[in-house]
């Protein structure tokens, strides 16, 4: 069975980040490059495609987040067969498995290299904000032209963070 | 790979049209109830391909990719492919196969697809307010069994490809991971994978096109743009990719020579493009063979009153290409065989040599593996040594029909644009279609002479017509092919080895053959001719079928000859007993003329052969008796 939170990853990475949001960047950037004439990308991209990072990359951070506690084997034990065992295990057993998947999967840096990706990719957003901010028309490819540093800096960090995204374990593991 | 062609000959819808790839994906193959698709124009401006699929409405239009690297073709692979809120979404392996298959036969004249792209995950169900939210409009919610890498229908969809269309190059275009399903991707014959979201993706595109996609010479100097062409050249950039030897094969006149050009120019990129330096073995006498190839010094031998660099040094650093290697005379081959094996050229007179960096792409239209095999004309390890495992097989022209109005094209303005006159002449339908139902033995070759011929002969005619056509005689007679074909119902005899066709070649002359019984007086004084001509063809079929049925083993890497199973096959009798194949094989013998005895009694292969049948049947048909021979 899928757990939640690999649902919660793929929608996030696959479905949204790679699949959409970094085709977009992709294409824009290609836009800016004069590979490609695409006026209603180059019209709605700065105004709406490029919004939905900060909401998303919230989602990611809590993703990060909860992976400890959803994916962690110790849940395994609220259901059968192991939610069977005696009181007496059920004391310590979960907290040792939890130990040992912990260091088996080097959870603190995988958890800390993916936070970290996130807030590159946070910055650069930001960066890349104000950048924008100061753009005369930010619907003209010509006048965004000048940031394309910034918009390759931004398309990189995202993806580092589908890249960090990706690392963590696809199922709940037993040690 | 959008290489704009400078040779003037060459038709321009040849060098500008590009590859076509076919991308089943359920996102970026869906029709939204809108009639667009967003995520399909992301994925062409970050991929640079144009989409041609033709299904969207409207958006598509404001997009303009202005140095595209493909078309594109787009495919759901699931029904319905416009679903809207609240339609059930299912996958559609019959449909998606069919949808292929229209574009793997193109009736419309153009390009066969060159490659697949196949997403992996499809999402199934009903398409709801939270999953169009979650995925995008159209986009169901999707099943548990979706997005298990076991269960991907994507790889359902690869297994079918590969077992219908084995020679359609499959990419797996996909944002899942690449280790859940490699190992199956792997067994289902997938040539790559192309993440998406990936910086470099045109460029991947690019590679992976050149690498495994079935496209034409973007040069322009290799017209065609049937299958048969396309994995010829296909195996041509694979073989192009190292620096090991390639070994051609292809009738006269199919265009050897231009493929090793083709492999020459794959090798390396224009600007590092390394020499070619061609040798036509055919036009060389032995004596003058090895001096061409290796060079001599001065007093190497009587008439060398000066130093002569070879032409494998001459190639140094590039390629060699040797046509017709099936003439090498043996002392050249050993020489050959010296320099492909320690990298160092001796010229004839020399006490040492040079140290070579030289790829030989040699050709052959013999069946050199079977020259090989059995020990006459060429060496096998020289042969091991030229193919390093590698060839390609090249066509001929009666199996890529498609590619004649291409070629007749291009002949025409080429002949145009050397001659003085301006006119510019269309070719009539009644012509065109001669010229392709012709067999043209002699290939690309014979067709351009007689292209030329028409144009030179009929100066000022603006239409070629039939009558402007003239075929070689000797070749216009139906070939041994097309009877074969003809006999199995089939378009075209299967690519196969040259030897196979001189044998359909033979066979075919045989059922020609028509005796006119009014004629008697032409046979006077020809029988002991006719006798002789018979004993050696049926000899020299015995020997094959000797050679054919050896049995090899480890102990005996040269093969146990046995005359049963050869006579079985030479038969095609396959309940022939063991005493009635020696008795027959005896009979063979007996029959042999007098004249010609002892030019048989020096083969080994038939002595062994005959030795046998006189062991088995020691006491058996008298030779020489006319009963026997009308047995035989």
């Amino acid at each position: 069975m899928t757990s939640d939170w690999q649902k919660r990853r793929s929608e996030f990475n696959h479905d949204w980040l790679k699949n959409r949001f970094l085709t977009a960047v992709a294409s824009f950037m290609n836009i800016l490059d004069d590979l490609v004439e695409d006026t209603e990308t180059e019209r709605s991209f700065v105004g709406e495609i490029l919004p939905q990072w900060p909401g998303r990359a919230r989602e990611a951070a809590r993703l990060v987040a909860d992976f400890e506690t959803q994916m962690s084997p110790t849940t395994l034990f609220a259901r059968p067969p192991l939610c069977c065992c005696g009181s007496a295990s059920a004391s310590w057993l979960p907290n040792l498995v939890h130990l040992l998947w912990c260091r088996r999967i080097g959870i603190d840096v995988l958890c800390i290299d993916a936070a970290r990706s996130l807030a590159d990719a946070n910055v650069a957003y930001k960066n890349l904000s104000e950048v924008l901010a100061q753009c005369a028309d930010c619907s003209s490819a010509e006048a965004l032209r000048p940031f394309l540093s910034h918009f390759r800096t931004f398309r990189s960090a995202c993806e580092k963070v589908s890249g960090m995204i990706s690392r963590f374990p696809s199922r709940i593991e037993l040690v | 790979m959008n290489e704009r062609n400078t040779n003037p000959g060459t038709p321009e819808a040849l060098t500008t049209a590009l590859p076509k790839i076919l991308v089943i994906d359920d996102l970026f193959g869906r029709v939204q109830d809108d009639g667009r698709n967003p995520e399909r124009r992301d994925l062409c401006g970050q991929f640079l391909i144009e989409d041609v699929t033709g299904d969207l409405q409207n958006g598509q239009s404001r997009q303009k990719i202005k140095r595209p690297i493909a078309q594109a073709v787009f495919c759901r692979g699931q029904t319905p492919a416009g679903a809207g809120s609240g339609d059930m979404v299912e996958n559609d392996l019959y449909g998606t196969l069919n949808f292929v298959r229209q574009l793997w036969q193109p009736d419309d004249g153009s390009f066969p697809l060159a490659m697949v792209l196949l997403d992996l995950c499809f999402y199934t169900g009903r398409v709801t307010a939270a999953s169009e939210s979650k995925r995008g409009r159209g986009m169901p919610e999707g099943r548990d069994s979706d997005d298990k890498p076991a269960l991907y229908f994507g790889l359902r969809v690869l297994d079918a490809l590969n077992q219908e269309f084995p020679n359609l190059p499959v990419i797996i275009l996909s944002s899942m991971p690449r280790e859940g399903v490699s190992q199956q991707f792997s067994w289902l014959m997938g040539r790559g994978f192309l993440p998406r979201g990936d910086a470099n993706s045109p460029k991947l595109l690019r590679d992976y096109l050149w690498r495994h996609g079935l496209i034409p010479d973007q040069g322009g100097r290799i017209v065609g743009k049937s299958k048969e062409l396309l994995l010829a050249l296909w195996a041509a950039r694979r073989a192009a990719a190292d620096r090991l030897n390639v070994l051609i094969r292809g009738e006269r006149g199919a265009g050897k020579e231009l493929l090793a050009e083709y492999i020459n120019r794959c090798g390396a990129p224009e600007e590092k493009r390394r020499p070619l330096v061609v040798v036509d073995s055919g036009t060389l006498t032995p004596a003058l063979y090895a001096s061409e190839l290796f060079g001599h010094v001065k007093g190497a031998f009587t008439g060398a009153d000066r130093e002569r660099q070879g032409r494998i040094v001459q190639a140094d650093g590039g390629d060699l290409f040797l046509d017709e290697i099936g003439n090498m005379p043996p002392d050249v081959q050993t020489g050959l065989l010296r320099v492909l094996e320690g990298r160092l050229v001796t010229p004839l007179g020399a006490s040492s040599g040079r140290a070579v960096d030289v790829r030989f792409i040699s050709a052959t239209n013999e069946d050199i593996e079977l020259k090989a095999a059995v020990g006459e004309g060429f060496r096998a390890d020289l042969l091991d040594r030229l193919r390093e495992g590698r060839t390609v097989v090249l066509p001929p022209l009666r199996e890529r029909r498609e590619d004649i109005p291409l070629l007749v094209e291009q002949f025409v303005r080429q002949a145009e644009a050397a001659g003085s006159g301006a006119m510019t002449r269309k070719i009539a339908p009644e012509a065109m279609a001669k010229l392709v139902a012709f067999d043209w033995p002699g290939n690309v070759r014979e067709l351009r002479n007689c292209l030329l011929k028409a144009i030179s002969d009929h100066p000022d005619v603006e239409h070629l017509v039939p009558g402007h056509l003239v075929f070689a005689k000797d070749s216009a007679r139906v070939s041994a092919s097309q009877l074969s074909a003809r006999r199995q119902g089939a378009k075209g005899v299967p690519a196969g080895r040259v030897g196979e066709m001189k044998i359909a070649d033979l066979i075919a002359l045989l059922e020609q053959v028509e005796i006119d019984a009014a004629e008697t007086s032409a046979w006077a004084g020809r029988w002991p001719d006719l006798q002789r001509g018979y004993a050696d063809v049926t000899l020299k079929l015995l020997r094959v079928a000797l050679l054919a049925t050896r049995r090899i083993t480890l102990q005996n890497p040269e093969g146990e000859l046995k005359i049963h199973p050869a006579i079985k096959l030479l038969t095609g009798d396959s309940a022939i007993t063991a005493t009635k194949a020696a008795d027959l094989v005896k009979r063979i013998f007996s029959s042999i003329p007098e004249a010609i005895r002892s030019d048989f009694q020096r083969d080994p292969v038939l002595q062994a052969a005959y030795d046998i049948a006189v062991r088995l049947r020691p006491t058996s048909a008298k030779p020489g008796s006319g009963k026997e021979r009308q047995t035989l």
